[in-house]
């Protein structure tokens, strides 16, 4: 018997059933995906900006005026504002967002 | 605050055109509301799921940026010195959260389940158990008004200070225009309005911030260094600055998406090539925002030494006043009005949608007649904006407690509901019931102190981590939520 057709006879109410029955939408995959990166992603600039914070404020140097770590802060926040824009056009995939949409590969971008 | 009465006037006459214009915008985009598809509840609550770039983008950054970014976040900073400011920056993750994180995946379930609330999406998703249901919507109730109450406040307050008038009169204000964008246009009407209001907040913040660094007769840099002179701790991290930029590199960051007044935004979104845009436009909003208001906490805290201030909070609208021509001022009261309005009628629409929508249709009356649900939410706008302009005008006791715990409230209740839900198959109702209840609980016993295990952190973030851990648990230990619920939230759609 295929996957599919194992699926349809599970009752809709079942609630003993293989969650392995149940095909992931490939868009579902593909946001989940997302989900951890975007994670990943926050965590590393939400460390950084602590480390930066915890490690070199004690330092007296500076950078064109700015203390050194004041200056990383601001750093660390536009590289933040770059790293969005590359996950919102290089990482993020356009996907249909109807009920039975579709996930669109780069190349049909 | 010593303004002269010609002062006074320019600033009123400023904010009255603001307002003004506001009420104009509203009448004439009145009709967007009837475009889109979907009935009248689809369309007031998602109007018609069509949400453009820059009103998805300021539905999130407005939305999160109320009257603290004026005043709560530059006080704490004035008062605390660095480990404040960098907390404050970690709002720059609003939007990554709410369109980044979950957008993609809320908008495809939403659309499969036709939910237009955030909590009836997820009541659908816990077996649309009523018992989920009635806690959500109690929890917002309760902690989203509380934060709406604070939010409103902090409007009043400026207004009051900058023009002398009545702190009611500002209230009511704020109200009626809350009200009259909400009625006439739905989400939509107050989600254009927001659109006005990002552009008045930015405008207000670039002229405080050229005029504020120009007030010291220093250069930028040459005033952060005598600072560093005269105030060498302020830049230093206090003691207990791990726990502190922890909790809020999740509280202000990562948990911005239970927040349902902002989360709203990824139900009303057309389509994701939109949805990515307006990610990119709202962080580079709020980045703006930040850097220029935290940035003038040097200048503030040059310019008024320690004392001078009647409270903290006031730094920023102080600074408007002695830096700014009367005009200029008038815009920054604009800015502030803008940002208090902008969340508020998020807040509003999120609030009669759980009255109206949650607990009444969903709960009590499935079988409600569309005429009756149209009346029933006119009528819950208006209730749900003056019981919040009552509650502000003349705040109970016990309201203060309430607002101490409103974000942190919403965080325990929706954390684990939403990401279980969203991202594991095996969350059910039981799971999602043990994790609100405890989560409330613990919150409210780790915060007094009765149960000593924050380790420094937030109460919120232990009660979160604990609360998160129990759904799991239960949910584990129960049987699985219904196939075919788990198949439309996971599965392909025509199997």
């Amino acid at each position: 018997m295929s996957k599919t057709a194992k699926t349809q006879v599970i009752d809709e109410n079942s609630r003993d059933y293989d969650l392995k029955d149940i095909e992931n939408d490939p868009r579902i995959t593909q946001t989940t995906k997302e989900f951890w990166i975007t994670m990943v992603c926050y965590i590393c600039f939400a460390a950084l900006m602590i480390a930066n914070l915890l490690l070199l404020s004690g330092s007296s140097a500076t950078v064109l005026g700015f203390p050194l770590w004041i200056f990383l802060e601001i750093l660390i926040i536009i590289g933040f504002v770059v790293m969005v824009i590359i996950l919102a056009t290089f990482v993020y995939q356009d996907m249909d967002i109807t009920p039975d949409g579709k996930l669109h590969k780069k190349q049909d971008r | 605050m010593d303004l002269s009465t010609k002062q006074r006037t320019i600033i009123i006459v400023v904010f009255a055109l603001y307002t003004a214009a506001l009420l104009l915008y509203s009448i004439v985009t009145r009709k967007a509301m009837q475009k889109g598809k979907g009935d009248y509840l689809s369309k007031f609550y998602t109007g018609g799921r069509s949400g453009g770039i820059i009103i998805t983008a300021m539905m999130v950054s407005a939305g999160v940026a109320g009257a603290g970014v004026f005043m709560g976040v530059p006080g704490f900073t004035y008062t605390y010195g660095a480990t404040w400011m960098v907390c404050c920056f970690f709002s720059i993750g609003s939007n990554l959260m709410v369109l980044g994180l979950l957008g993609k995946r809320v908008g495809i379930v939403a659309r499969r389940t036709n939910s237009q609330t955030f909590i009836e999406l997820f009541m659908n998703r816990y077996n649309n158990s009523k018992v989920v249901g009635i806690l959500c919507g109690v929890s917002t109730l309760f902690f989203l008004g509380g934060f709406a109450v604070s939010t409103i406040t902090g409007g009043g307050r400026i207004f009051q200070i900058l023009t002398g008038q009545d702190y009611r009169i500002g209230l009511a204000i704020f109200t009626a225009l809350v009200i009259i964008a909400a009625l006439t246009g739905g989400i939509k009407g107050v989600a254009s309005a927001m659109v006005i209001q990002g552009i008045v907040m930015t405008i207000s913040v670039l002229l405080l911030f050229i005029m504020g660094v120009n007030s010291t007769g220093l250069s930028y840099t040459q005033t952060i260094q005598s600072l560093m002179q005269t105030n060498p701790d302020w830049f230093k991290p206090d003691a207990n600055a791990l726990q502190t930029t922890i909790s809020y590199a999740i509280l202000w960051g990562i948990t911005t998406f239970t927040l349902p007044h902002v989360t709203m935004t990824a139900l009303t979104y057309k389509d994701t090539k939109t949805l990515h845009r307006a990610l990119k436009i709202g962080t580079a909003v709020v980045a703006i925002w930040l850097l220029g208001l935290n940035g003038l906490c040097f200048i503030t805290k040059y310019s008024f030494a320690e004392g001078t201030l009647a409270t903290a909070d006031l730094a920023i609208p102080t600074l408007a006043v002695k830096v700014m021509p009367a005009w200029a001022a008038g815009l920054v009261l604009a800015g502030v009005s803008g940002a208090v309005q902008s969340s508020m009628g998020g807040m509003v629409v999120s609030l009669a949608g759980t009255v109206v929508s949650d607990l009444y249709k969903n709960i009590f009356d499935k079988d409600a007649k569309p005429e009756t649900i149209k009346k029933l939410n006119v009528a819950a706008i208006l209730v749900v904006s003056i019981v919040i302009f009552l509650l502000a005008s003349n705040p109970p006791q016990l309201l203060a407690q309430l607002i101490t715990y409103a974000t942190g409230g919403l965080t325990v209740v929706f954390f684990h509901v939403v990401l279980l839900g969203l991202f594991w198959k095996r969350a059910n109702e039981y799971g999602a019931v043990a994790g609100i209840v405890s989560g409330i609980l613990l919150y409210f016993l780790i915060d007094k102190g009765i149960l000593a295990i924050s380790f420094g952190f937030n109460a919120c973030i232990m009660a979160t981590l604990l609360s998160t851990l129990i759904a799991v648990i239960v949910s584990l230990l129960t049987p699985k939520t219904p196939y075919g619920i788990i198949r439309t939230w996971f599965g392909r759609a025509t199997e």
